[in-house]
């Protein structure tokens, strides 16, 4: 399960709490064992923060 | 036209209640709706339904974003007297966050708008997917494909910024 590779939109969905049980909780395994999915869970929500910082100054 | 936006009330009415998800805020962007496509009347290429829905939802884009606005506002150390600093708010500069808004407008935009929805609206995919008439894998395309890109635009990559500047 580990290595079972992650689209964007699967991680992008992850960060919305959009995925349905069973597929938030292997993101969430993977994130916790495979540093390449937490690597990117990473960058795109640091993205979406910016997003939101960048909404809340205007 | 009149008759036609009579006739368009119920189903217009299922709309507004699929954005506002409230019975009082529904009738009240209905009323908002009916008022502003009769007073400002209809464009002659379009017709009067699809009109009229995008009327809908752009008075309820409105109102969301003008409620979030006021929300936020409540909470902006600025605004009142709380002298709480947010920490992660302070490191990120204002160089950086105009780099971000330069990102952001070179967004298509289609995802720009689906990712403002989500990220900054917080919305629910099936509100964005109903609100702008598309399938809700199409606003999970859209948002991954736009916050891929900003990844790439505004250099995130974890392990360039490892060994990079950023802390």
């Amino acid at each position: 399960m580990t290595n079972y590779v992650f689209t964007d939109e699967t991680l992008s969905a992850f960060l919305d709490n959009e995925l349905d049980g069973t597929e938030m909780a292997r993101v969430r395994d993977a994130i916790a064992t495979n540093m390449e999915v937490a690597n990117r869970v990473a960058d795109l929500s640091e993205a979406n923060k910016l997003v939101i910082q960048q909404a809340e100054k205007h | 036209m009149k008759q036609e936006l009579l006739e368009l009330l119920p189903r217009l009415r299922r709309f507004a209640w699929s954005l506002t998800n409230a019975e009082h805020d529904a009738d009240d962007l209905l009323q908002a709706t009916v008022e502003r496509v009769l007073r400002k009347g209809v464009p002659d290429n379009i017709p009067v339904d699809r009109w009229a829905f995008t009327v809908c939802r752009n008075l309820w884009i409105d109102e969301y974003r003008a409620q979030k606005v006021r929300k936020n506002a409540q909470w902006d150390p600025t605004l009142n007297d709380n002298q709480t600093v947010d920490g992660e708010r302070e490191m990120v500069s204002h160089i950086e966050l105009d780099r971000v808004n330069a990102a952001m407008k070179k967004l298509p935009e289609k995802q720009h708008m689906v990712l403002s929805m989500v990220a900054v609206e917080g919305l629910s995919y099936k509100h964005v997917a109903t609100a702008l008439d598309i399938p809700v894998g199409t606003v999970m395309s859209r948002l991954a494909r736009a916050r891929s890109r900003l990844v790439e635009m505004l250099e995130l990559d974890i392990r360039a910024a490892k060994a990079g500047e950023r802390s």
